[in-house]
């Protein structure tokens, strides 16, 4: 995956809020809502960024369309350094990458038809409204993502969660980004109606190869739709690698907790399943822990007798030696006898 | 241990407003025996809360109405029963907890004063030994430092605090019947495992019975014995939870089990959606409300309402056409 052309890099991104501040009062302080995370994403590549409220998840997805301001780092897309560029000089790279939102009846406007919705993006980039064979882009884009052309002329309340969904995502497609990012884009959908969209952002993915930052808290859709995936603990990246590789050979701890913790439609799995569960909640970002972020409701530190390092120094995303896909933990005991051992002791508890 | 506790039978719930009727629940019937539970589940507009609120007599009294169907509670019907009795019953017998803990809170009262309160509705209580009894339920539900906890405010809680704090005013009474009504959307996963042991724990050691009210088949799987799917305001099939998700016989819940990306199960290439959407419920259907969706659909289907019957021993469906397809078990990965 890594010798494909990358279409984002992103490099020691952190994005602070000031907390305590007002019109004319300064900040008493800085909530660290992202705290020097980098990844990168291939062309036509999916990514998953999966963690739990507060993780910085969206932060980060927020980041890269630049609605919030990273603090530090950078943001490369296609090769142009996003940080630092001013809106007139962000305008033309905003067409590389759109967002897709969670809220399918916030993020529409309701006085907007389809069509005028539609038509903004292409307006605002001075595009055609006519696709090459001169056929009327509006109707291209709604037959894309499985719209009757028809309902152009409709409202969104017109329409149900799912539809608006798809009309959220012909208006990320208007522009023919790069790179979309989807933030928690089926979430508020009815169950029956997630499959469908998460099937029409595959095809699209493999029709026009555009390639997506997917951030989501359901784990099962983003081992589903990812080719690799990312965890994030309280603004950090904690573990990256493949989806097959995450998901069967999961190294760090929160990981591991993270996914038994999820639960499944088979009474018997359920009955019999190892689980860890984690004591107390999300520490508060305006009140990090020291050292490694996740110290505090570490199963493993516990097991091994709360080592010192483990609340003193943070620890680096660094590469896990013997896996055969690029694998990154960030922990200061990655080892695999270490955690293997780690989930007898919890069989043995069960 | 199994005289029955809850009887829903032959349930309907309308909505009378500008809109119009919206008929929210045609037709539920169930039974929860003491110390069981089950789980009801369903998508948004399936009626599955509006069915749960009908229970205690919370909906709204100028437009929504009960209009066919009973409701019993150790025999005793509740379906017209007087407000007086309602009261009793409301947090004494029957407690309810909810989805969202932060507006089902009173922010202006501190969590110690919410479940003081609470138990002097049911009993004469002291206002020190009621407080004291808040603090051994605070500690009862988990609550860390329960003493001191119990003097914040809601808003100096965490979502998962909150919840264990609701679930604590609940057990106030010893109640015999839990409506827990989507007690885990609300929040992360992690928090959702640790509050889903506090209910099981919870219902082993007291004895309770509890109605989950889900659209997460997998909370279900883990926390219920007995299943009911609904569909458009109907229970469409109902069993034993582990058997009816192994081996669903109605389309909609096989559907439903197909559509979902599973952690279980290997990677799928792509997901079975379930076609087309659920239903206007201001509408009424002359069939089957799934047949427009249904791939097994017969021309039956959409005239005639197939009736709620047992098809074998402990799996009710309604459906002209069951399936038999067994959900493949392909052997449990991590």
């Amino acid at each position: 995956m890594s010798e494909k052309e990358p279409v984002l890099v992103i490099k020691d991104l952190s994005v602070r809020f000031a907390v305590g501040s007002g019109l004319v009062r300064r900040a008493k302080g800085y909530v660290q809502a992202v705290n020097s995370v980098s990844f990168t994403i291939a062309k036509g590549e999916t990514l998953g960024l999966v963690g739990e409220s507060g993780s910085g998840k969206t932060t980060v997805g927020r980041a890269i369309v630049r609605v919030n301001d990273p603090h530090e780092g950078s943001i490369v897309l296609d090769g142009h350094e996003l940080v630092g560029l001013s809106p007139s000089q962000m305008r033309p790279l905003r067409r590389k990458v759109q967002m897709v939102f969670q809220d399918p009846y916030s993020s529409l406007d309701p006085r907007q038809t389809v069509r005028q919705i539609l038509t903004e993006p292409l307006r605002t980039h001075k595009l055609p409204l006519v696709n090459s064979q001169g056929e009327d882009r509006i109707s291209e884009l709604l037959s894309l993502v499985g719209l009757d052309p028809a309902f152009a002329s409709r409202y969104p309340h017109q329409f149900s969660g799912g539809q608006r969904q798809r009309v959220g995502i012909a208006r990320a497609l208007a522009v023919e980004p790069d790179l979309i990012v989807c933030d928690e884009p089926i979430s508020a959908l009815d169950v029956s109606i997630q499959a469908q969209v998460v099937n029409l952002l595959e095809s699209l993915k493999q029709r026009l190869g555009i390639a997506y930052l997917f951030i989501a808290h359901d784990l099962a859709v983003v081992r589903h739709i990812s080719d690799r995936v990312a965890v994030m603990y309280l603004g950090g990246i904690v573990e990256i690698a493949s989806s097959e590789e995450l998901y069967e050979n999961p190294r760090h701890p929160y990981t591991l907790a993270l996914l038994s913790a999820v639960p499944v439609p088979d009474s018997a799995v359920e009955k019999t399943r190892r689980r860890t569960i984690l004591k107390g909640d999300i520490p508060s970002p305006t009140n990090m822990p020291s050292g490694c972020a996740f110290h505090t409701r570490c199963p493993l530190r516990e097991k091994l007798g709360n080592p010192e390092i483990c609340s003193s120094v943070r620890p680096e995303l660094i590469s896990y030696p013997t896996s055969k896909d690029e694998h990154l933990i960030a922990c200061h005991f990655p080892d695999e006898k270490l955690i293997n051992h780690f989930l007898q002791e919890k069989d043995g508890s069960r | 241990m199994s005289q029955p506790l809850l009887e829903v039978h032959d349930l309907h719930v309308e909505f009378n407003g500008r809109q119009g009727c919206v008929r929210a629940v045609r037709g539920l019937t169930y039974t929860i025996n003491e110390g069981e539970s089950m789980a009801l589940v369903g998508e948004s507009g399936s009626g599955k809360s509006v069915s749960a609120l009908a229970l205690l007599s919370l909906l709204p009294r100028k437009s929504a109405k009960i209009t066919a169907g009973s409701v019993k509670f150790r025999g005793e019907e509740l379906v017209g029963a007087s407000e007086k009795r309602m009261r009793e019953l409301r947090g004494g017998s029957i407690a309810m907890i909810f989805q969202d803990p932060l507006s089902s809170l009173n922010p202006i009262l501190t969590i110690s004063d919410q479940i003081v309160e609470q138990i002097q509705a049911h009993e004469q209580a002291e206002g020190k030994q009621a407080k004291e009894r808040a603090i051994e339920l605070l500690d009862l539900v988990g609550i860390p430092g329960a003493r001191e906890r119990a003097k914040q405010y809601p808003h100096q809680l965490s979502g998962g605090m909150r919840q264990r704090a609701m679930i604590a005013m609940a057990l106030s009474a010893g109640p015999d019947l839990l409506l827990a009504d989507e007690p885990t959307t609300a929040l992360d996963v992690t928090i959702q495992a640790q509050i889903l042991e506090l209910l099981a724990r919870l219902q082993r050691d007291l004895g309770m019975s509890i109605l989950l009210i889900t659209h997460d088949l997998g909370v279900a799987a883990g926390f219920t014995e007995h299943l009911t799917v609904m569909y458009a305001g109907k229970a469409v099939e109902q069993g034993y939870t582990s058997e009816l998700l192994s081996a669903p016989n109605h389309p909609y819940t096989l559907g439903l089990l197909r559509s979902i990306p599973r952690l279980d199960r290997p990677r799928t290439n792509a997901l079975i959606p379930i076609a087309g959407t659920p239903p206007d419920m201001s509408k009424g259907s002359a069939g089957c409300p799934f047949q427009p969706r249904c791939e097994y659909a017969q021309t039956k289907c959409a005239t005639e309402a197939p009736p709620f019957e047992a098809i074998s021993t402990n799996r009710y469906i309604a459906c002209w056409n069951p399936q038999h397809e067994a959900i493949e078990r392909t052997g449990a990965t991590k």
